[in-house]
């Protein structure tokens, strides 16, 4: 009697289930189990942890996210890279983390935009399915080894649950993405017989890995070259399939760094361990030639790209495998044992110390399988195994204190192409071995091996992933704090969570961390977050500091960052920090803000549609097409100067410095007394402006800060200081001016300000363009300064990529005569100091301006000269002016009869003659004492119409007037000086005469004395005293007038200059000294454009003994171009100047003028220099007013147009050839692709255009002799502008493509 | 590979040890994932909100505070002007509940700058505090 039927019992079921399962799909019970048991794993130990956690694993992870939200706003790679340049101080430093392969980024990149979700959403459902990628590679991959299908699958198990991968599999991170590639470029290579069709899909994989993942290309290399080695060696086989794989990565990877030379950072540096073991051997063995080797490897493959080499590499490794094939067949020959030649052990036994994990992080169960699946291996996986465990292990072992040693090799993650299989075959060996067993307990054994493995693959990933992995990814509340930043804080600000990589994901602002130089910016950082977080007294100044110098607005506290600090949680005074206040706080974790109220954000965007200006924070920016440029908006300096995307003051700082001495003098030494009883006052007030917080005035393109400078010892006001920046679209410019405009000293006028402008920079080159000579320097670390000794025009401070800083001096002010460098010997900086000095007289300022532009030299030094080649002129018809005045001293050495000659002399060559009237007036008696006023030449200067300047003592103890060297002067007080001045002009007018301005006795006079001519309306001043060039420095001083300041204001008065000598210093036996000094400033005159004032008395200009060689002399100012005029002339002139406003730019032949006259009545004659282009056919034409001379520069013109401007009026004005222009034919490919692209100019003749520019994407280039200019352009749009003297100019777009538009027009 | 061991045994004992693991994997995970999990409150104050009103003597905020506990929770929030408790208020939140409430202080005649206005929440496990300083 059958049993009656039972209900099935859950063992039962289960097992029926599994049959049905098994026979629907044809898989055996044992495969249908593993699956489902492979199921459950990826369930319960990764996917379930990860949905409930919710966010990424691992704190690399949210790196690369912030590197893939960039990408994926990013229209293309080279965007990408130029946007990453705004997060960092310097993006010229390869060393910028995102200076890395992009391939996963621009992968997570690409689904976000193709899926529509957020690079966060995007990225964690990719990591999921390509979780599942990895799975499947893997176990096609183990085909290579593995025959059945429980084998495959029980090691894509053990793949599971190796420590080391349940740590990673799960993240977003190149090392995993690069997995599957590195499967099948294995699978493929290794599958017998080797399949030539499936050889792209190799390439396309190690091309995959070479943009995504240094480490695993570094593995790939070094793997497959040794296991070629290897199998030659030990197994005598050369593989062909294995070799064309190690040639194929070394020519993708030549190409690819070629493509995307942006990675190659990451490569020369990781690569640098190739070079170990060469060191290890020559160290250790005195056998130098693998370490030259190495170097030649390094340096030419890796380095430069070279593919000849990589060739000559390739060739070598292949003689090297035919050679270990030889040796391996004589050992066999001798022994005739080949399998003595096996490696039958591991070297686990040499395992130091240091890698005694090791067996942890694989897996002890793995490792003990594996040993026991080597002997169940073919020669292929045997020497695999080997290979791999060499790669993995072997670095750490050998260079174990090697700097060099980057890790990559000593990660022993890339076993897993080996060890799972390993373990799989060695795991059915030993069921197999029980198997054989005729015990009782053979199933006991069983079980319990099968218990062993499997509880040991599901529980530790599933430890990993729920225990492990949430608590080195930041706890709940931490993220929670983030996330409530991100929401309710401001995204336009930066924020600082020292330590926390997952910042800028969580809080959608940027990380103020991110991208900070090491060395001194990183050390700066520090000490001011330390500061703000443990100082109680300074702890306010430092998050000012932080706030100031890196924009920080909120600042994340937790024991985690306390401990990134260094120090611990006991010591933390943030909380009494009046600089912050805590907005957030959940355990150990806050958020400081720093107050709204000490913010000063506001902003401003685009001032024009080429210059936009913001102030952001504690800064301004200003950025163009070409320059990016940051300043404190406090404190009259430069943070950052560089392109748009290049920062080229790096982690360094320019600053300026003005010191003024002259007002204290030294006390006198008193031998007898000890040096602690001496003063030490200094003489000198030091003024650096980055210590000089100045409000800045912000109107239209001009940035001013200005400020009254103080006497270090007294407080009294001493000079004022006003600095200006001009942002043109092209160019900056600088101008700093100090006027000794509030010190009325009763002696010693004189300032002595020293200007300095300093730089700490990376760059370490430069080319210095001095009057005398070009500068060509390398800057190499040194404890001593170096001096460089000429007229400084142009400085050009570059780094090894010809970029850098162009600095020119416009000479408003003599250049500076010296420039002092070093580099540093702690950092790859260098230090490049600038000082110049001058005297400046009351009323006078120090006027030093500089231009600055960004890029290579061409470009820097042409955007430069689109602005300082046009100036406006302080004369008239843009000639250069010339006074001859007399001097009425009425001395003992006058000579009354011959001043009749020489009006006659002067009206001979029409000549206009100016006098200078001088008489002393007793300060007690307000009557003249006419005994220096000879009638006679009252007549004369009444009959020939000539102007008069009057001229009286301002003090005591005068030096005399033809004396350059000053004595010391007691100025009259200013009521005196106002009483003898009334006098004089009284005295003027009793005579029939009009003063048309002052000249004080021995150009002695103090502030007192400009007041009084403001008052006394007596327009112009002969202020300063101006030496003969000495030879060689001709041209390098600029002699003009300027305004007098008083008070900070500018006064009513014209300054000018007067040249000495004076005809007083003539002897009827010496004339040697006098008339080639009078030469020789002519001559200056002519070069600097400045203005002349001689003093030749009448008497002299008549003398027999002179008036010969002073016709000649006025015949050869004439035959100079300078032109004879009277000071009241310039002076009405000049005044009517300082309303006029002008802007204009060059580009090529043709210069625009726009300039505007505020004046209330018109200007004649308003003259402008413009620098072009010398023309081979015809002139320059100016499209208003006239073109009045042209004076050839080398290659160029400096062309002089005059214009009238009415009242309130406006003008543009062009300046072009006057001749029709040619055309000029362009010639580049239709469809340029990335790459060289070449574009050819030629003339109408067809011949190469000289003299022509092109300027390609705002950077200039010149034809080469053939016509052709070669740029490596990116993809996408690049602007060309070709421009030639006389020549239609030519503008295009270029489209470039991509390289793969080749394979697009290809298939078309 | 079972050579001795009927094919059928030896999956038998496979698909009891594969049971088992299964067991043990989903019990470590669901003791980590559900039981093991953290529970935190957080105070804040909105950024922009704090006015200070000089005329009136009073200063103005938003704060809020969030419970992420795993049960109701009981909070008491002091608020204190330079170290002195100038209020308090007692609430209970239940888990995911948030609470943002505008609040006021009332500051004396005279006033230390700068001064700090603070608030103290405190449950039965944990303190938190978040603060302002008023500025001259």
């Amino acid at each position: 009697m059958p049993p009656p039927l039972q209900p099935p019992t859950v063992t039962e079921k289960i097992r029926n289930y599994l049959d049905a399962f098994a026979s629907r799909f044809t898989l055996s019970r044992l495969f249908a189990v593993l699956a489902l048991f492979l199921l459950a794993v990826v369930l319960i130990a990764y996917l379930i942890p990860l949905l409930d956690f919710g966010r990424f694993f691992g704190t690399d992870d949210y790196t690369h996210l912030f590197h893939t939200e960039v990408m994926e706003s990013s229209l293309g790679i080279s965007d990408f890279y130029e946007n990453m340049g705004g997060y960092v101080s310097n993006p010229a430093s390869g060393e910028n983390m995102y200076n890395y392969p992009f391939g996963v980024w621009l992968f997570g990149g690409t689904i976000a935009k193709v899926t529509g979700l957020s690079v966060l959403e995007g990225a964690f459902i990719f990591i999921i399915f390509f979780f599942l990628v990895i799975i499947a590679s893997f176990y096609f991959y183990s085909d290579v080894f593995l025959h059945s299908r429980e084998e495959k699958i029980l090691a894509v198990l053990f793949l599971l649950c190796m420590p080391n991968a349940a740590l990673a599999l799960l993240s977003f991170r190149p090392s995993v993405f690069t997995l599957p590639f590195l499967f099948v470029i294995l699978y493929i290579t290794f599958r017998e017989p080797f399949d030539w069709k499936l050889l792209p899909i190799i390439w396309v994989s190690i091309f995959a890995i070479i943009v995504s993942h240094t480490g695993s290309f570094i593995f790939l290399i070094s793997f497959i070259v040794l296991f070629f080695l290897l199998l030659s060696l030990l197994w005598g086989k050369i593989s062909d399939a294995v070799y064309l794989v190690i040639m194929s990565t070394l020519v993708i990877y030549v190409f690819a760094i070629t493509w995307f030379p942006q990675i190659a950072y990451q490569y020369n540096n990781k690569a640098t361990l190739f070079l170990s073991p060469g060191q290890f051997l020559a160290a250790h063995t005195g056998f130098g030639l693998p370490s030259e080797l190495g170097n030649v490897f390094y340096q030419n493959v890796i380095v430069n790209h070279e593919l000849i080499y990589t060739i000559l590499l390739g060739a070598t490794i292949y003689v090297l495998a035919i050679v270990f094939r030889h040796i391996h067949r004589k050992v066999r020959e001798k022994f005739r044992r080949p399998e003595l030649s096996y490696p039958v052990t591991l070297p686990v036994q040499n395992i130091s110390h240091s890698v005694a994990a090791t067996p942890l992080w694989l897996g002890p169960v793995h490792l003990l399988f594996a040993i026991i699946g080597y002997f169940k291996m073919d020669m292929r996986g045997k020497c695999m195994l080997v290979s791999a465990v060499l790669i993995g292990v072997l670095p750490d072992l050998l260079f174990e204190n090697a700097d060099s040693s980057t890790g990559v090799l000593r990660e022993i993650s890339f076993l897993v192409i080996i060890l799972p299989i390993a373990a799989s075959l060695g795991f059915f060996a030993v069921l197999s071995y029980i198997g054989t067993l005729n015990r009782s307990y053979k199933k006991v054994l069983t079980f319990f091996v099968w218990f062993i493995v499997l509880v040991a693959v599901i529980l530790t990933p599933a430890l990993v992933t729920t225990y492990y992995l949430p608590r080195i990814s930041g706890e709940d509340y931490v993220i929670g704090g983030m996330q409530w930043l991100g929401t309710n804080g401001d995204s336009s600000k930066e924020v600082i969570g020292y330590g926390y990589r997952t910042v800028p994901i969580y809080t959608n602002m940027t990380d103020a961390a991110y991208g900070v130089e090491s060395g001194s910016e990183t050390r700066n950082l520090m000490n001011l977050l330390q500061g703000s977080f443990f100082e109680p007294v300074t702890g306010k100044d430092n998050v000012d500091d932080l706030h100031r110098y890196y924009g920080i607005s909120y600042i994340m506290s937790s024991d985690k960052i306390i401990s990134n600090l260094g120090n611990t949680s006991d010591n933390l005074t943030i909380d009494r920090n009046t600089g912050l206040d805590k907005i957030y706080a959940s355990n150990d974790f806050g958020i400081y803000a720093v107050p709204a109220s000490s913010e000063t954000m506001v902003e401003r965007k685009g001032l024009t549609k080429d210059i936009s200006i913001e102030e952001i924070g504690s800064s301004i920016r200003v950025t163009t097409d070409v320059y990016k440029i940051v300043l404190e908006k406090d404190y009259p300096v430069i943070d950052q100067f560089g392109t748009p995307t290049d920062n080229f003051l790096g982690g360094g700082v320019m600053n300026d410095v003005v010191q003024i001495s002259g007002f204290r003098k030294q006390p006198e030494t008193n031998p007898y007394a000890s040096p602690n009883q001496e003063s030490d006052v200094s003489t000198v007030d030091y003024f650096s402006l980055n210590m000089m917080p100045i409000t800045p005035v912000i109107n239209g393109n001009e940035i001013t800060y200005k400020t009254i400078l103080k006497d270090q010892v007294t407080g009294e006001n001493e000079a004022t200081l006003l600095i200006r920046y001009t942002f043109y679209p092209e160019t900056v410019k600088r101008e700093f001016i100090v006027s000794n405009d509030w010190i009325t000293a009763t002696s010693v006028p004189y300032m002595n300000v020293e200007f300095s402008t300093s730089m700490f920079v990376p760059q370490t080159d430069f080319v210095l363009n001095g009057v005398y000579s070009t500068w060509n320097r390398h800057i190499y670390p040194s404890t001593d300064t170096v001096w460089v000794t000429d007229n400084i025009k142009d400085l050009f401070l570059y780094d090894s990529s010809g970029k850098g800083i162009y600095l020119r001096y416009e000479p408003t002010s003599s250049y500076p005569v010296s420039m002092a460098y070093k580099g540093s010997t702690l950092y790859s900086m260098s230090d490049v100091i600038i000082p110049q000095s001058t005297s400046l007289q009351p009323g006078t300022s120090y006027h030093i301006t500089q231009y600055m532009s960004p890029g290579d030299q061409v470009t820097a030094r042409e955007d430069i000269a689109t602005r300082d080649d046009i100036r406006l002129l302080d004369y008239p018809n843009g000639t250069a002016p010339i006074i001859l005045t007399g001097y009425q001293l009425g001395s003992s050495g006058y000579s009354p009869e011959f001043s009749p000659i020489g009006y006659q002399l002067l009206r001979e060559e029409n000549v206009p003659y100016t006098e200078i009237l001088y008489s002393t007036f007793s300060t007690e008696n307000t009557k003249p004492n006419e005994t220096y006023t000879d009638p006679l030449q009252l007549v004369l200067i009444k009959e020939n119409n000539a102007k008069v300047i009057g001229s009286t003592l301002t003090g005591e103890s005068s030096a005399t007037a033809d004396s350059v060297s000053k004595a010391e002067e007691t100025y009259y007080n200013y009521s005196t000086q106002l009483k003898t001045t009334t006098d004089l002009v009284k005295y003027a007018k009793d005579k029939g005469l009009h003063l048309i301005g002052y000249m004080p006795n021995s150009l002695d006079y103090n502030l007192d004395t400009l007041k009084i001519m403001a008052e006394k309306d007596l327009p112009f001043l002969v202020a300063f005293p101006i030496s003969p060039p000495y030879y060689g420095t001709l041209g390098t001083r600029p002699s003009n007038m300027e305004m007098a300041r008083y008070h900070d204001g500018d006064t009513d008065v014209v300054l000018l200059p007067l040249q000495y000598p004076m005809s007083t210093s003539l002897t009827e036996n010496d004339t040697a000294s006098v008339f080639p000094a009078w030469n020789a400033t002519i001559d200056d005159a002519v070069l600097t454009g400045g203005m002349t004032m001689l003093v030749i008395q009448s008497d002299d200009l008549g003398n027999p003994a002179y008036s010969a060689k002073i016709r000649s002399l006025i015949k050869y100012a004439k035959a100079k171009g300078l032109t004879f005029t009277t000071p009241d002339t310039l002076i009405d002139h000049f005044k009517l100047l300082q309303n006029v406003q002008y802007s204009g730019s060059v580009k090529g032949d043709t210069a625009t003028i726009n300039v505007t006259n505020t004046n209330d009545k018109p200007i004649q004659q308003v003259a402008f220099s413009v620098r072009l282009p010398v023309l081979t056919t015809g002139s320059y034409t100016a499209s208003t007013g006239k073109v009045v001379k042209t004076v050839s520069d080398g290659n160029n013109s400096v062309v002089y147009i005059s214009t009238d401007i009415p009242a309130r009026g406006t003008q543009e004005i062009t300046i072009q050839p006057n001749a029709p222009r040619k055309t000029m034919s362009v010639v580049h490919a239709k469809t340029p692709i990335e790459g060289p692209v070449t574009i050819t100019i030629k003339g109408e003749d067809g011949l190469p255009l000289k003299g022509a520019e092109a300027i390609i994407d705002q950077k200039y280039y010149y034809p080469d002799d053939n016509g052709e200019v070669t740029v490596d352009m990116k993809r996408g749009p690049h602007t060309v502008e070709v421009h030639a003297p006389g020549y239609q100019p030519y503008a295009a777009t270029l489209d470039v493509k991509g390289r793969l538009y080749i394979l697009g027009q290809f298939f078309e | 590979m079972f050579d001795r061991l009927s094919q059928k045994s030896a999956t038998d004992i496979v698909a009891m040890v594969v049971v088992i693991a299964i067991i043990l994997g989903a019990l470590t995970s669901f003791f980590f994932l559900l039981i093991d999990k953290e529970s935190y409150s957080a105070i804040y104050i909105i950024p922009d909100s704090i006015v200070y009103d000089k005329a009136n003597s009073s200063v103005w905020y938003t704060y809020g505070v969030s419970s992420s506990e795993s049960g109701t929770t009981d909070y008491t929030l002091n608020v204190y002007r330079d170290n002195t408790l100038v209020k308090t208020k007692q609430f209970s939140l239940r888990p995911g509940e948030v609470l943002d409430e505008r609040d006021r202080v009332t500051l004396p005649p005279i006033v230390t700058y700068p001064s700090k206005i603070s608030l103290n929440l405190t449950t039965k496990t944990s303190t938190n505090e978040v603060h302002f300083w008023l500025p001259e």
